[in-house]
């Protein structure tokens, strides 16, 4: 149990540990203090306070009348005073506090009341005379906040975490077409919104108006009305958590992962790829079949519209005093028996499994005869109190292909608290009307 | 040790080395505080901005408008129309404003002032506060408590006044 | 130089200067050096002199000392962040992300408390590694070594409480996880064993009474806050004052070998404290530049209607979570933690002899010590590892590679033992394990027998595997279990616990069974699908 002597000889290491250590210790600890002071935002306000002095300056210069000339000089004594500071919008009416006017300076409230610059890159930019001036103007931003209407992550002050696009923010911006989503959140009205004689919200329209052409509350429930084969798509769909989302199958970069893209990924890609279930029950007690969703793959434009839409069904909890609500539209049943009957089977999305035009063949999984069947043909075989029936109780059993295999997903709904009376018979008249 | 001739190489003392250590960690130190300092001033306040806007210039009456939230008095009379801030000069009290009397009394010590804002009554060492007001383009008032004013001569006069 | 050192001579020699320190100018004689550690409220724990060996970094590692400096890294740390942290689930969250983006310094302060607190509890599991090896727990330390493992479950449970403060996914489910477990303690639990027994239910249990609540809530949220800010530093502080008091009293570290001179002590002033004080820089360095590089993370706001998956209790805690797949929550969350405790507080009272290895690194001297000691203190980072690294969306196993998208099928279903072959199996396996050691007479070298006994047990697996019936894998869970009983239960007792008393054998032989009782019922579990030993579901009793 011999010892080095630990005294002495080790003495001098000791000293320069000692040294050292103090030294790298400060050294350190200054590098903390420096990158804290280091921030994004100070370099844009600097730009922004920059080219606000030029402008007003320019202005000064060119100024015509004395009166011109003492509002440039004002104008130019205020960009001398423009602080370097965070700013933020507290909206207690929205728990919201949105810092993107730090950045955004021209959007600030208190800075720039004319919310509108003439710069045309970002974070500058504030095109006047646009419909985003005008709904701007409209909306109060000092009530609203900023991210009520645009998402985001409005407590941060770094470019992509108050953008939203990082891990952990379920809600990043909305771009392009999905903005309009959120004025569902308020706006029951939306055909009524206008800027410049132009319906603001088009598309959201145009994605309510696909719903109905395509048929899918035949599956899908829309707040509760709607078919029993797939989920709700407001109280599900419009609110799903990332967490719960299996973005395995959809081919998206990892930072692409947003419940926007999970959806709009429906509409452009195999529905049967993105969920594929498990037929050959590899992984679950019994076989799954896979999404029973048809391959609509649609264009670009119809694919936004129809997600734009489907966000624009989350009821965000809003207070009373901001809601714009609208008078149903009413109804107008023709009285010709088959339009009226062809209205029933657009109301009720019979479209989703026998397609538009009744002649069926959408895919059902394990199905003995395939796809689902064409009415046009079977029609005409049964008699009308046999159609009556199957559309009062629906047809449950569904034959297998391969009976070890998965239960075909897709089976005809019994609709007799939803179908009845005049609308019932006016629906078996329409059928009856459809020829091969 | 050694003769004097040669040049002898400067060491690093005992003495230069425990100053060096012992100096850097003294940095240190008063690094961590100054930053624990700095830590301590809110980059961001939750409370009313001291700068806000407060509705169009156009749209105040003649006479006295209380804006409780923002603890300000906007008056206006034939000439124009100024900000005052609600707080005694004396100890802090927020006065009231008593319309038939055209005159501000403060409950907590007695002191009045006229609707100009100077002292006529009570221990009150100063006239009121009078903030700094502007026009936005669009004609709305924009409130700043942060630059303010008092003296007679100066408040009555642009940025504490604006002609209306 | 010689100016600044006039004026420091001088300042140092004013009234103002001497009625604070006492003692006026510092001269460098051997009394001033004993003087600045007697007379100063922060040093005087230290003597004056110490032993030259307890000087070396690689006797304590500075464990004890650092564990100490986090604590106060984290105290201070802890004081300013609370100027800016509300308890309330409606503004943690976002007292969170201000102290992110717009509280200067708020980023580092929070970083810096997070990395230290993980440090702190790693540090503290090295420390009690370190006494137990130098054997400093034997009398007369027992008690503080006892006092020891109290303030290693008062770390832990500052570190749990402190983990849902950021009220995000992680913090929430986190705490959710681990309170569960107290809703399954044996009488006092909702969930555990015999707590119909006693009217113990959803609003009365231990899980309520800690929780404030039926759920983690904003009740949850002021408790723990409470605890982890006042209640438990208060008595942890107060559990270092006796700790500290007693390393003093009982001698502090580096007892004299048998034959050293004892008059060889060196000055703690320098020796000691400048070692200290390096050891504390190194570790402030490396806390600050882990802090500036690596920011701690923060998950989505809390969520009570969506848990992720996994959902994983802090990493400390997830050797116990991992056990859970083996063991009902009353006995992987409960039993075992205060068997380990318990253990751990008992170990000085079993092996108390301190002629043997005390004051120095040995293994020759501790053989059975170190083994069950080392292998326990190893078992339980393995499963720390299994928990974090391997366990995946619902707890399947992924391999590190894996990808955690892949999906996993479920596990095969398992099935319980008949009672009666159950309460067989646990009554001999503790009957026969209790007795077996002291009955077996003969001499034998440890070494070579727990060679045959591995080989044997190697053959054991092969012959399992080519058993009708039976898989390799099974024959390694067979192996595995013959093995870990053998050496742990048979042949480490026999050599090593001869000499002992009655009482202690009884009690070592105890623990020792319940730890490779652990392993074996995981071996069951693996390899046999076997979910519970014994089941008696009208009194939820499970194991």
């Amino acid at each position: 149990m011999d010892e080095k002597p630990p005294l002495f000889t080790r003495l001098f290491a000791l000293r320069s540990l000692f040294l050292w250590g103090n030294v790298i210790l400060f050294v350190v600890f200054g590098a903390v203090m420096v990158s804290d002071q280091i921030r994004g935002w100070k370099g844009y306000q600097k730009d922004f306070k920059a080219r606000e002095l030029t402008r007003t300056k320019d202005a000064i210069a060119s100024a015509q009348t004395d009166d011109d000339k003492m509002r440039a000089a004002d104008e130019y004594q205020a960009a001398q005073r423009i602080p370097m500071e965070i700013r933020q919008i507290v909206a207690p009416d929205f728990d919201a506090v949105d810092r993107c006017v730090t950045c955004h300076l021209g959007f600030d409230p208190l800075g720039n009341p004319s919310l509108s610059t003439e710069y045309k890159e970002h974070p500058f930019k504030a095109t006047p005379n646009t419909a985003a001036q005008s709904i701007h103007l409209a909306h109060n931003v000092e009530k609203f906040g900023c991210t009520v209407c645009h998402g985001g992550q409005g407590t941060a002050t770094e470019v992509k975490a108050a953008h939203g696009e990082v891990l952990h923010w379920e809600q990043p911006l909305f771009k392009g077409t999905l903005l309009q989503a959120s004025c569902a959140k308020c706006h029951d009205n939306l055909a009524d919104l206008k800027v410049n004689g132009a319906v603001y919200a088009s598309e959201i329209i145009r994605g309510k108006k696909l719903v109905r052409e395509h048929g899918c509350i035949g599956c899908h429930q829309i707040a509760g009305e709607g078919g029993p084969i797939s989920v709700d798509l407001r109280d599900e769909t419009s609110i799903k958590p990332l967490s719960r989302i299996d973005f395995a199958y959809t081919g998206l970069e990892h930072e692409d992962w947003t419940l926007a893209n999970w959806i709009k990924v429906h509409f452009t890609k195999d529905p049967a790829q993105l969920v594929p279930g498990d037929p050959r029950g590899e992984f679950n007690t019994e076989p799954i079949a896979p999404s029973a969703m048809p391959p609509y793959i649609l264009p670009e434009a119809d694919a936004d519209a129809l997600t734009a839409y489907i966000l624009s069904l989350n009821r965000s909890k809003i207070l009373p005093q901001y809601l714009r609500p609208a008078p149903a539209a009413p109804e107008v049943a023709s009285s010709n028996p088959v339009e009226n009957g062809r209205q029933v089977y657009e109301k009720f999305g019979c479209a989703a499994c026998h397609g538009p035009d009744a002649r069926g063949g959408i895919r059902n999984y394990n199905y003995q005869w395939g796809g689902t069947p064409n009415l046009r043909r079977s029609v005409p075989t049964f008699t009308r109190e046999e159609i009556r029936e199957k559309i009062n109780d629906g047809v449950a059993f569904v034959a297998r292909n391969d009976p070890h295999g998965p239960n075909p997903p897709l089976y005809m709904p019994a609709w007799k608290a939803k179908i009845k009376g005049q609308e019932l018979e006016n629906l078996i008249t329409y059928l009856q009307s459809l020829r091969d | 040790m050694g003769d004097t001739a040669q040049p002898v190489q400067p060491e690093v003392t005992r003495r230069s080395f425990l100053f060096w250590g012992w100096g850097a960690l003294l940095a240190f130190l008063a690094s961590a505080t100054g930053a624990t300092l700095r830590f301590f001033l809110p980059n961001v306040l939750y409370e009313p901005s001291q700068k806000f806007r407060a509705g169009k210039v156009t749209s105040y009456p003649l006479g006295v408008t209380i804006d409780k939230t923002n603890r300000v008095w906007i008056i206006r009379n034939e000439v124009g129309l100024y900000a005052m801030w609600a707080r005694c000069t004396h100890l802090g009290c927020t006065p009231n404003w008593f319309p038939a009397e055209s005159r501000f009394r403060c409950p907590c010590h007695g002191s009045n002032y006229t609707a100009a804002g100077d002292v006529i009554a009570g221990p009150a060492p100063k006239p009121l506060w009078r903030c700094m007001v502007t026009q936005t383009p669009q004609g709305d008032l924009v409130v700043d408590k942060a630059i303010m004013e008092n003296r007679p001569g100066a408040r009555e006069k642009a940025p504490f006044f604006i002609a209306v | 130089m010689k100016k600044i050192e006039k004026l420091f001579e001088e300042l140092t020699n004013t009234q103002v200067w001497r009625s604070m320190f006492r003692g006026g100018t510092w001269k460098n004689n051997a009394r001033d050096r004993a003087q600045h550690i007697l007379g100063n409220v922060w040093l005087h724990l230290h003597p004056a002199r110490v032993r030259p060996r307890s000087t070396r970094f690689t006797y304590t590692w500075g464990l004890g000392g650092l564990s100490f400096l986090l604590f106060l890294v984290l105290t201070v740390t802890g004081i300013v962040l609370m100027f800016y942290y509300r308890p309330t689930p409606e503004l943690a969250y976002r007292d969170m992300k201000d102290l992110e983006f717009v509280v200067s310094l708020g980023k580092f302060m929070r970083n810096i408390h997070r990395w230290a607190a993980h440090t702190m509890v790693v540090f503290v599991i090295l420390h009690m590694v370190r006494v137990f090896l130098t054997g400093a727990y034997k009398t007369p330390r027992e008690f503080n070594w006892g006092i020891g493992v109290v303030l290693l479950v008062l770390t832990l449970f500052l570190s749990f409480t402190g983990y849902l403060l950021p009220w995000d996914q992680l913090a929430i489910w986190a705490v959710t996880v681990g309170t569960n477990m107290a809703s399954a303690t044996p009488f006092a639990g909702a969930e555990g064993p015999f707590s119909s027994l006693l009217g113990v239910g959803l609003k009365n249990d231990a899980r309520f009474g800690l929780l404030g609540g039926t759920a983690v809530g904003s009740a949850t949220l002021v408790r723990f806050y409470v605890l982890h800010c006042i209640a438990v530093p208060f008595l942890t502080g107060i559990l270092l004052i006796v700790h500290f008091w007693r390393v003093r009293k009982d001698g502090f570290s580096a007892a004299p070998y048998p034959n050293e001179n004892p008059q060889q002590k060196v000055e703690t002033w320098p020796n000691l404290v400048v070692r200290e004080y390096i050891g504390a820089i190194i570790m402030l360095i490396f806390l600050v530049a882990w802090s500036l590089l690596q920011n701690a993370p923060l998950e989505s706001i809390a969520d009570p209607n969506v848990t992720p998956n996994p959902s994983k209790a802090p990493w400390y805690f997830l050797g116990l979570q991992e056990l859970l797949v083996y063991f009902d929550p009353w006995i992987a969350g409960v039993v075992l933690p205060g068997v380990i405790t318990v253990g751990l507080m008992a170990i000085p009272y079993l092996d108390p002899d301190p002629t043997k290895g005390v004051g120095y690194y040995s293994f020759k001297e501790r053989p059975f010590a170190n083994i069950v000691f080392l292998t326990g203190v190893f078992a339980w980072f393995a499963l720390i590892v299994v928990g974090t690294v391997m366990r995946g969306p619902n707890w399947a196993w992924y391999w590190p590679w894996e990808s955690w998208l892949m999906h996993k099928p479920p596990d095969p279903p398992t099935h319980s033992l008949p009672l009666f072959l159950g309460v067989g199996m646990i009554g001999i396996y503790f009957g026969l394990g209790m007795v077996l050691p002291r009955l077996i007479k003969a001499q034998f070298a440890v070494r070579s027998a727990i060679i045959k006994v591995f080989a044997g047990s190697v053959m054991v697996a092969l012959i399992v595997g080519v058993l009708p019936g039976f898989s390799f894998i099974q024959g390694f869970w067979v192996a595995f279990g013959l093995f870990i009983y053998l050496v742990g239960g048979v042949i480490l007792p026999t050599s090593y616990l001869k000499t002992i008393s009655n009482l202690r054998y009884a009690v070592c032989m105890v623990l020792l069974l319940l730890f490779i009782g652990t392993f074996l019922k995981v071996a069951l579990r693996l390899g046999f699908n076997v979910k519970y030993v014994v089941a008696i579901p009208q009194v939820s009793l499970n194991i």
